[in-house]
């Protein structure tokens, strides 16, 4: 009996039970779309996949049965004269939130495409739920939107809003009162009127009477047609920066600190907006006019700086500037690298930390110069910000800091390295040592500190160092090292290289402590005795002095064949290249 | 009456055109003149076209015509007409003049005296009365006369032009509520945009449907605040402007809400101050030149997007400053003015020195104020958009108080030719004998040029509001 009298109802209506099934169907699925939509954030397979499947029924059922309206009632929805939905709305669904706004009915017509859906969905789903103080409705979006296919009537949400009390406001239009010196002559000269001054002004009028206007003068000529389609044509593309100016002026102007924050709390905000969006040239804008503002001293109160320099401080954070340049950071191209070098001029040291992070996301050597570039400007004004950097357990971040280190000046750059020095990854001590030794002018004891380093690489490092120029503090500390440590015999390679660089940066007062060392061995112990020996020749050799040839060639003449091959061996590689001598 | 077919939605404005048009030419001149034939011919011409099916009706049902059976649709270029026609059927109390299918064998003669008795109805106590007993004396037998009916005057209130009265006028009262409610609300929290909003999108939509209502509502001058009406009257005359300019909505809708928004920072102004005869001490003035940062900054607080925020902000901050950037407030990052700055920079001060203030005599005309700002236009004004609003707002803007070359006072309703700005339909206002003004005829100027040229109604003179003590605002809204 039921179904009978569904079929005649629906008959009633003049639809067939196919569309009227199709219609149910259809307002379903646009249900569960909204449904997704909310639940799922903007570019999720799921939601994606539902507003496309909506589209193409939507599409299917236009292309069958024509355009469908939607009409909602306070607790009922009607498709096409079928009753889809009955009963209370529950908030944040569809038939509530279309209501609550004022939305009577909802159409779409045919040539509707799935972008055209998929604002609609997006307009619905933003405010479903509605703050007590809300920026818009449905709408006012709908409105904004200009849809060509989809169609709507809104009730004016005000209108409730108590007709009487219009009423009571018409009533309140006073005649405007004769003026009792009606007749008495304006002002003459060019009265000065101001819309807000009763007083003073800022506008010079012309003086009452004149001129006449000719009805010719005001038609535009050609080029002022051209000039106000100019003008509409920019204020139509909305530009995003020519109000950031205006809230730098009104800086300027304020002088309570609670104003003051009101505006600086905005700029604030344009930038953070301006970084999510891509638009370096707008943050630049706030930056730059910000810094010009503190440097030029006209702030008028003594609060402002301070206030300032925290903003600095706050734009610098992870989440306002620098995380959005990671999703395009790998993209960048060569206008807004240079845009980013000037406003990263403008970050606070504490960013410093996040900066240290992008050297690892891998960039063109030009970004990478960049961003080196400012985490040295930024660690000169307050180096104990790559502090937490030293520290931190990514053995990568470490090697990176290492550079910058090497590229500042002063006591604590050092301390710094010193300490990566010690640190637990050889790479990162092998760095460290270099750098201290290449940057920091006469450092050969410090990084002689480290030469029993387990790690091979780094000695080498070290002996490189001190190898590279003649050095008698070098020459000392070698000399005492080889006479003092007792090396095992799997040091021998270590041994030989501290020998071949004392020979590099030794001078004739190694002679004959060489001289002892090749000709008397009696006194050594632990390694190889002949191991030693060949140390000294190789040092010898390096010497590259006639003192260090007649020990060789004294050696020459030993009767101990050992000792003897020892000093060919120095002879060959000696002559051979240094025929000349020194 | 036989069966006919669909007439043509054109034919019928046509038609109506035809009739007003004769009725206008006959009332004017003498019926040996040329425009008085062209016009009966033009008239003959449709009428015939419309009766060749049968008799043709034309009746005023609910404050629209229905030619036959079918209601002419509302059209922007025919409104006027539609408008002046309602108002001769209506103080005639006509309510339909049935063109019978004889009427094609009607001689010239007979369609001027039928022209000439309908407008010699309007001087007798019973006019449709008269014109039926006239037209029976007349021997016109080829048309019929029929009075209106008791319910279309009670319904008259649900017709599509005043419905858009009643939209326009509830959209005012609630504008001015919803930037009171503003600029109380945001000093304590959080204000959302969304009311606004709404507002501006509905007024947009009435500016786009008819401007000059919109302008004509600018006249509302008694409002008890002035700080608030005033704002509503900038926003609507800027919008009007920013249309005429062919803004695109979402551009205008932000104009408007600059224009409800830019005065806000004069809330925290004193009243004293405001109000102040004679001049203002450096301090009051330091103080009132401080309201477009002030007024800025309540906006700032709005609940409002970053891009709404950002397009809502600049005309506000700007509506002092002159195209050089002189004017307050001093700036130094900005370089030039925007769009919507200059625009309710010229609608603010148009507003404020047509407006009635405590602090001088009396307001100016409107003529006397556009010709004062265009003696400074360039140095306080953009030339380009001041050129464009003396042309929107024609030479008499709408809602002037004018003095007709013959002597009769008016009211300038609109120009309804877009290209002639110079000769505007004028209300006469009838002296009432009892110190009130009602409703004349409607006299568009445009309809008495001659032949040779020229005019043979023209305007003398703006007449002070004050002179004649009325609210122009009043014979723009029906209702109130």
């Amino acid at each position: 009996m039921k179904v009978r009298g569904d079929i005649l109802m629906e008959a009633g209506k003049g639809l067939s039970i196919q569309q009227s099934n199709d219609t149910k169907r259809l307002f379903a699925y646009l249900l569960l779309t909204c449904k997704n939509v909310s639940l799922y954030p903007e570019g999720h397979s799921i939601s994606i996949s539902s507003i496309r499947q909506f589209y193409e029924m939507l599409e299917a059922y236009i292309r069958q049965y024509g355009d469908i309206r939607i009409e909602i009632e306070k607790d009922r929805v009607i498709c096409q004269g079928v009753e889809v939905h009955t009963g209370p709305s529950k908030e944040g669904t569809l038939p509530f939130t279309l209501f609550r706004d004022g939305i009577r009915w909802l159409e779409f017509t045919e040539g509707i495409d799935l972008e055209e859906t998929r604002e609609v969905l997006f307009i619905i789903h933003k405010y479903s739920v509605l703050t007590t103080e809300p920026e818009g409705d449905i709408v006012t979006d709908f409105w904004e939107a200009h849809f060509d296919h989809v169609l709507y009537k809104a009730d004016d949400f005000i209108s409730a809003l108590a007709l009487d009390q219009i009423d009571s406001l018409s009533k309140s239009d006073t005649m405007p009162p004769a003026a009792e010196t009606e007749d008495k002559p304006a002002p003459l000269g060019g009265p000065t009127i101001d819309s807000a001054s009763p007083g003073g002004s800022t506008i010079d009028l012309a003086p009452l009477g004149g001129p006449i206007i000719d009805p010719a003068s005001f038609v535009l000529t050609p080029q002022e047609q051209n000039e106000l389609q100019e003008m509409v044509s920019r204020e139509e593309m909305a530009s995003a920066t020519e109000h950031l100016n205006m809230l730098l002026d009104m800086l300027l102007e304020e002088q309570e600190e609670k104003d003051f924050n009101i505006v600086l709390e905005v700029l604030s905000e344009e930038f953070e907006g301006s970084f999510s969006r891509h638009d370096f040239e707008a943050a630049l804008i706030v930056l730059d006019g910000m810094r010009k503002i503190l440097d030029s001293g006209r702030l008028r109160m003594p609060w402002a700086g301070p206030l300032i320099e925290s903003f600095y401080k706050d734009i610098s954070s992870d989440t306002k500037c620098l995380k959005p340049l990671e999703e395009i950071w790998s993209n960048l191209n060569v206008q807004q690298m240079e845009t980013l070098k000037l406003i990263f001029q403008h970050l606070n040291p504490r960013s410093v930390t996040t900066l240290m992070h992008f050297l690892l996301l891998g960039q063109s050597s030009q970004l990478e110069q960049i961003v080196e570039d400012t985490i040295i400007f930024l660690a000169c004004q307050n180096i104990s910000c790559l502090e937490p950097l030293i520290n931190d357990s990514d053995k990568r971040i470490v090697e990176k800091v290492v550079p910058v280190l090497s590229r500042l000046e002063g006591d604590t750059s050092l301390k710094y390295l010193t300490k990566l020095a010690r640190h637990s990854s050889a790479s990162v001590r092998r760095m460290a040592v270099k750098a201290i030794g290449q940057a920091h002018g006469n450092q050969t004891s410090a990084i002689f500190e480290f030469i029993d380093d387990p790690d091979a690489s780094v000695r080498h490092v070290i002996l490189t160092q001190m190898g590279l120029s003649r050095n008698e503090i070098a020459e000392d500390l070698l000399m005492q090292y080889i006479q003092n440590q007792n090396f095992s015999t799997a040091q021998s390679e270590h041994i030989m290289e501290c020998f071949r660089t004392m020979g590099k940066c030794g001078s004739s007062r190694s002679v004959p402590f060489l001289r002892k060392m090749l000709l008397h061995r009696k006194w050594m112990a632990g390694l190889r005795k002949s191991a030693y020996r060949e140390g000294a020749a190789l040092a010898l050799v390096a010497l590259k002095i006639p003192e260090a040839r007649q020990v060789i060639e004294s050696a020459g003449r030993s009767l101990h064949p050992g000792l003897r091959r020892i000093a060919r061996e120095a002879e060959r590689e000696y002559f051979p290249k240094n025929r000349g001598g020194r | 009456m036989s069966e006919r077919q669909s007439i043509p939605e054109r034919l019928g404005h046509d038609f109506l055109r035809a009739l007003y048009h004769l009725i206008s030419t006959v009332r004017v001149y003498q019926d040996n003149n040329q425009l008085v034939r062209t016009s009966v011919s033009s008239f003959q011409n449709m009428l015939n076209e419309l009766t060749i099916s049968g008799d043709i009706s034309l009746s005023l049902y609910r404050s629209r015509f229905h030619i036959g059976e079918e209601k002419l649709r509302y059209r922007r270029d025919a409104a006027i007409v539609v408008y002046n026609m309602v108002e001769l059927f209506s103080k005639r109390g006509i309510g339909s003049v049935n063109f019978l299918e004889s009427s094609r064998d009607a001689l010239p003669e007979n369609i001027i005296t039928f022209t000439r008795l309908f407008n010699d109805a309007i001087r007798h106590e019973n006019p449709h009365q008269w014109l039926e007993q006239k037209l029976r004396e007349q021997d016109c037998s080829w048309v019929q006369i029929f009075p209106r009916q008791d319910e279309d005057a009670t319904v008259d209130s649900e017709s599509l032009e005043d419905k858009r009265y009643e939209k326009a006028r509830k959209n005012y009262f609630l504008a001015i509520e919803a930037v009171k409610e503003v600029a109380n609300k945001v000093s304590q929290g959080m204000v959302g945009v969304r009311r606004s909003r709404r507002l501006a999108q509905n007024i947009v939509d009435i500016v786009k449907e008819d401007a000059a209502l919109m302008i004509g509502l600018t006249t509302l001058k008694g409002y008890d605040d002035y700080t608030y009406a005033h704002s509503v009257n900038v926003a609507l005359l800027a919008t009007c402007l920013g249309r005429h300019i062919e803004l695109s909505d979402i551009s205008l809708e932000h104009l408007t809400i600059c224009g409800l928004f830019h005065d806000l920072g004069k809330v925290d102004v004193p009243k004293n101050i405001l109000l102040k005869h004679g001049v203002l001490t450096d301090g009051e003035w330091d103080l009132l030149k401080a309201h477009p940062v002030m007024g800025v900054r309540k906006i700032l607080m709005l609940n409002a997007t970053p891009s709404l925020r950002s397009r809502i902000i600049l005309g506000p901050f700007e509506h002092h400053l002159n195209p050089d950037m002189t004017g307050y407030p001093r700036t130094l990052f900005m370089g030039h003015l925007s769009l919507l700055g200059k625009i309710l920079r010229i609608a603010d001060v148009y507003e404020a020195l047509t407006a009635e203030r405590g602090y001088r005599p009396r307001s100016f005309q409107p003529d006397e104020a556009l010709r004062m700002m265009w003696g400074s236009t360039g140095k306080s004004f953009d030339t380009i958009l001041l050129k464009r609003f003396i042309h929107m707002m024609g030479l008499y803007p709408i809602g002037s108080i004018i003095e007709l070359s013959d002597g009769n006072i008016g009211l300038v309703m609109d120009y309804p030719d877009e290209t002639e700005r110079t000769l505007p339909l004028v209300l006469r206002l009838v002296n009432d004998e009892k110190g009130g003004w009602q409703r004349g005829e409607m006299v568009y100027l445009a309809d008495q040029i001659n032949k040779e040229g020229s005019s043979r109604l023209n305007i003398v003179r703006g007449i002070p509001l004050a002179k004649i003590r009325i609210n122009p605002s009043d014979f723009f809204l029906h209702s109130i």
